[in-house]
């Protein structure tokens, strides 16, 4: 099944497209300028029941697709945006789709928790034809999913820190899709991207989050020893 | 419907379509005015919002306060035909029509007067059909109202 792109600065063309293309093509021919536009707007891509997972549309549009909440740290993802737009260039035009919960999955819930099927599912909805699969990587807490990529084995030194949530699988797509492109002989250095403390809006470093219990729990305890050290000397 | 500055998202509902066997995109921007701030596929604010906007290219209709809503309202925003031989553009053979089913189930009403209610799935087809999805797992708001 195919996809067709009604994008919000198109869309008052491409939602023309089924009247207008089949006679226009027909009448022109060669009317290259048309039928660039026509390719534009018809993505093919294959699943026999559609379309119900939000990274299948996003991906058509864009390279990589992030978990809805809570959302990565912006420079995150502007760091693996840039490193899959080096990769595309460097020709190696992988997607990324991140899923955090079964809320990403929208109408495939199941598939959360099974990243390598997900993958081939998704695949085939992004995929231009079967003839030429998608290269994709797909990025859960569990584990990773590739399609047309790599074998399994280029990931084998790479591991996500689940714990840290959408941060977490952001920072491991960034070093799986370096590993990938290293598998596929294309050298491309990871982006410098900031510790694992990294936060955004208003969100609390972990050094503060675990430092301030432990820093009260000492304040807390210097009296109480001070206490203890007086009621002892007392009672010497 | 107004274009408001402040027009808060309180619930969602997801709209699948469907033309001669192909998806059809909705795309991100329905009902948001321009300047958009947009980061990535996700579009984060608009001058001013209708009670009725979609934030990404995923079929995930946000509602505002108010309603009951209707498909109609959606494609009315959207400033898209939707009727019972025309969706998006795209128009029916002679002897068929736009299908529409709501959580699964088919819609015998006009295609224009399917409720648009929180958490619904509906599925608009024309031309060959595809199963329709019985339901979506909705993500949490909060990314919508930030």
């Amino acid at each position: 099944m195919g996809k067709v792109v009604i994008d919000a600065p198109r869309r008052a063309f491409c939602a023309r497209l089924p009247r207008r293309t089949a006679s226009a093509v027909r009448r022109r021919g060669r009317d290259t300028t048309l039928i660039a536009v026509v390719l534009l707007c018809l993505v093919p891509a294959g699943a026999a029941r559609g379309d119900g997972d939000p990274a299948s549309d996003v991906l058509l549009i864009q390279n990589a697709f992030y978990p809805y909440q809570p959302p990565p740290p912006a420079e995150l993802e502007a760091a693996l945006n840039a490193l899959l737009s080096q990769a595309r260039s460097a020709g190696m035009p992988l997607k990324v789709a991140i899923i955090g919960s079964r809320e990403d999955l929208g109408a495939v819930p199941t598939y959360f928790g099974h990243p390598q099927q997900y993958a081939a599912f998704l695949d085939r909805e992004i995929s231009y034809s079967t003839k030429t699969p998608q290269p994709l990587l797909v990025v859960m807490p569990a584990g990773f999913g590739l399609a047309a990529a790599a074998p399994a084995s280029a990931l084998a030194r790479v591991s996500i820190d689940a714990g840290a949530r959408t941060s977490g699988l952001t920072r491991a797509a960034i070093l799986a899709v370096s590993a990938l492109a290293r598998a596929n002989g294309h050298a491309i250095a990871p982006p410098q991207i900031a510790g694992p403390t990294t936060t955004r809006r208003g969100g609390t470093p972990s050094a503060i989050l675990f430092g301030l219990p432990v820093l009260l729990l000492i304040l807390a305890g210097i009296p109480i020893l001070a206490h203890r050290k007086r009621r002892a000397s007392s009672q010497t | 419907m107004a274009c408001e500055s402040r027009s808060p998202v309180v619930s969602a509902a997801h709209v699948e379509l469907f033309a001669a066997n192909r998806v059809v995109i909705v795309p991100a921007g329905i009902g948001l005015k321009p300047p958009l701030r947009i980061r990535g596929a996700r579009i984060r604010a608009g001058r001013c919002a209708y009670p009725l906007r979609t934030l990404d290219p995923t079929g995930l209709i946000l509602l505002g306060s108010g309603g009951p809503y209707t498909l109609g309202d959606l494609f009315d925003i959207w400033g898209q035909p939707l009727g019972r031989t025309v969706m998006a553009g795209f128009h029916a053979s002679s002897r068929g029509r736009v299908s529409v089913f709501v959580d699964g189930a088919p819609w015998h009403g006009d295609p224009p007067a399917a409720p648009l209610a929180p958490g619904s799935q509906i599925t608009v087809e024309v031309g060959a059909r595809v199963p329709p999805h019985a339901g979506y797992t909705f993500p949490s708001l909060a990314w919508a109202r930030s």
